[in-house]
């Protein structure tokens, strides 16, 4: 089955990752859209880290090691920069928050407190909402993922363009292979040289002029089967008691999440 | 016997090209098993294309099942009752699924989601792909392809079938098990094929383009 290319295929015949390969697609994709709106709200470090180490162990616990940790580190490797750089655009908030000052090419420079905890709670958010995401989502195919979309009522139109560009991505892929193969065999070196960078654009160009051709060729046979502007997705799903029993307790977790972090008093 | 296809007088070339049709006359007639040869870019693929009104002719009319065809929107009868397989099944099988590709076509013509699925499952249960139903169409090996999206065709119900070399890059097996579905189908049929075998199990007549366009 094809897994979405953001991750890499569950562990087999696992308890936790049949359990949630068992979930109604529907509920996990609203599952990880409520909780990405929950998680922007909060601001708690603790709460935020809790979070993080949380979804870390469910997705351990899910797929196997190595490809999730590569996963987690390309996601990472973005965030380094706003780790980096947040702390020198935010001014501080008082002055003994400022923890270094300097100057970079004349330019004062100060390293704030204020924007290191921002940057810190980021990099806390931005884990919690991907992790969670991989776990809920991360072994559902893509057809069933466009399923899901329809399901929970997204405009058939831009569905269909996602599932076109999931579909033709690997072909164009396979095109753009075939051709820097059948060059590397002609003796083709990548090397930085003008007639070697000029054959580079000549291989993306080829592969771009390609996809428009292939493109046009698609909507051709599209016409000729009666394409109008209706699209045609056959999802069938099947909620189940369990599903509505993980829904509650989920909305149930949610909200207690909103309480404890905003401080209200419920009983 | 009534003619289905008649191309009278029909100039063509591409923006740029060199004339490829020049007062091209051509007839097709209702049950003709028709293969159509002729060297590499002989014109055979841009034939099927005027046909189904994908390329519009400079000079000369095409008249199908009975009526002249001018307009892009007189093209839409067309192509409900003709079918045509491109020769390259990537460009057919756009839908994520199987069942989903195969009731393109049905959903198109009017049938609701339930009515087409229970249609398209049969037509695949015809040529023996029921099992395939629920796969993911670019998982398919380039046999399986081929035969899906000769079943995305004929869930059509086309009255015509138009293959443009429905058996290149296909293994003898495989090669086989598609000539002996086409055999067995009741529709008229043309056949673009640089394979003298296929031709001559598969056709009746042939029609050299080389020669005659
Ligand atoms: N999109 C296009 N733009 C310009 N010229 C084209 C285009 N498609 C085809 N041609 C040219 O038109 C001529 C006929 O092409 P066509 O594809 O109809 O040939 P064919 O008989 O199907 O050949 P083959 O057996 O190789 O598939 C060729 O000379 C080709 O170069
Ligand atoms: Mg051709």
């Amino acid at each position: 089955m094809q897994n979405l290319p953001l991750d890499a295929s569950p562990k087999e015949n696992q308890g936790l990752s049949l359990w949630i390969d068992g979930i109604d697609p529907r509920l996990s994709l609203l599952a990880v859209v409520i909780h990405a709106a929950v998680i922007s709200s909060l601001n708690a470090l603790d709460i935020l880290s809790g979070l993080v180490f949380l979804s870390l162990v469910l997705c351990f616990l899910t797929y196997p090691f190595i490809p999730l940790l590569k996963r987690i580190m390309a996601m990472d490797g973005f965030l380094i920069f706003v780790l980096a750089t947040l702390p020198l655009s935010v001014p501080p908030e008082k002055a003994s928050a400022t923890l270094w000052e300097g100057h970079f090419f004349g330019q004062a420079l100060a390293f704030s407190e204020t924007g290191l905890w921002m940057a810190v709670t980021i990099v806390l958010k931005a884990n919690a909402i991907l992790l969670f995401l991989t776990l809920m989502l991360g072994q559902v195919s893509v057809h069933k993922l466009c399923h899901a979309l329809i399901g929970i009522k997204c405009p058939e139109k831009l569905v269909f363009l996602l599932a076109l560009c999931l579909r033709y991505l690997s072909v164009i892929k396979q095109q753009f292979y075939r051709m820097k193969t059948a060059m590397m065999l002609r003796g083709f070196q990548l090397a930085f040289r003008i007639q070697s960078l000029k054959m580079l654009g000549f291989l993306i160009g080829m592969v771009l002029v390609r996809s428009l051709n292939r493109s046009e060729r698609i909507y051709q046979s599209m016409q000729c089967r009666g394409f109008v502007d209706r699209l045609a997705f056959l999802p069938d799903f099947y909620w189940r008691p369990s599903d509505s029993l993980i829904a509650f307790l989920f909305i149930m977790f949610e909200v207690s999440l909103l309480g404890v972090a905003h401080h209200a008093v419920f009983i | 016997m009534q003619c289905l296809f008649e191309c009278q007088n029909i100039d063509f070339h591409y923006p740029q090209g060199p004339l490829l049709f020049n007062r091209f006359n051509w007839q097709l007639f209702d049950g003709d098993r028709l293969g159509l040869i002729g060297g590499n870019g002989a014109g055979k693929t841009t034939l099927l294309h005027l046909l189904m009104g994908l390329l519009v002719p400079q000079s000369g009319s095409i008249v199908a099942f009975g009526k002249p065809r001018a307009a892009p929107q007189d093209f839409t009868e067309v192509r409900q009752k003709a079918g045509l397989l491109f020769q390259d099944p990537d460009d057919m099988l756009f839908c994520p699924t199987v069942i989903e590709d195969v009731a393109f076509g049905p959903l198109n013509q009017g049938m609701d989601r339930r009515e087409a699925k229970a249609h398209s499952l049969k037509v695949l249960e015809q040529l023996n792909l029921a099992h395939l139903a629920d796969r993911v169409t670019h998982k398919l090996s380039g046999g399986e392809k081929r035969l899906v999206s000769l079943a995305a065709v004929l869930s059509m119900n086309p009255e015509v079938l138009l293959l443009d070399e429905p058996t290149t890059g296909l293994d003898v097996k495989a090669k086989q098990r598609f000539l002996d579905v086409v055999e067995t189908l009741p529709q008229t049929l043309v056949l673009i094929s640089h394979e003298s075998d296929v031709i001559e199990q598969l056709t009746d007549v042939t029609f050299d383009l080389a020669i005659n366009g």
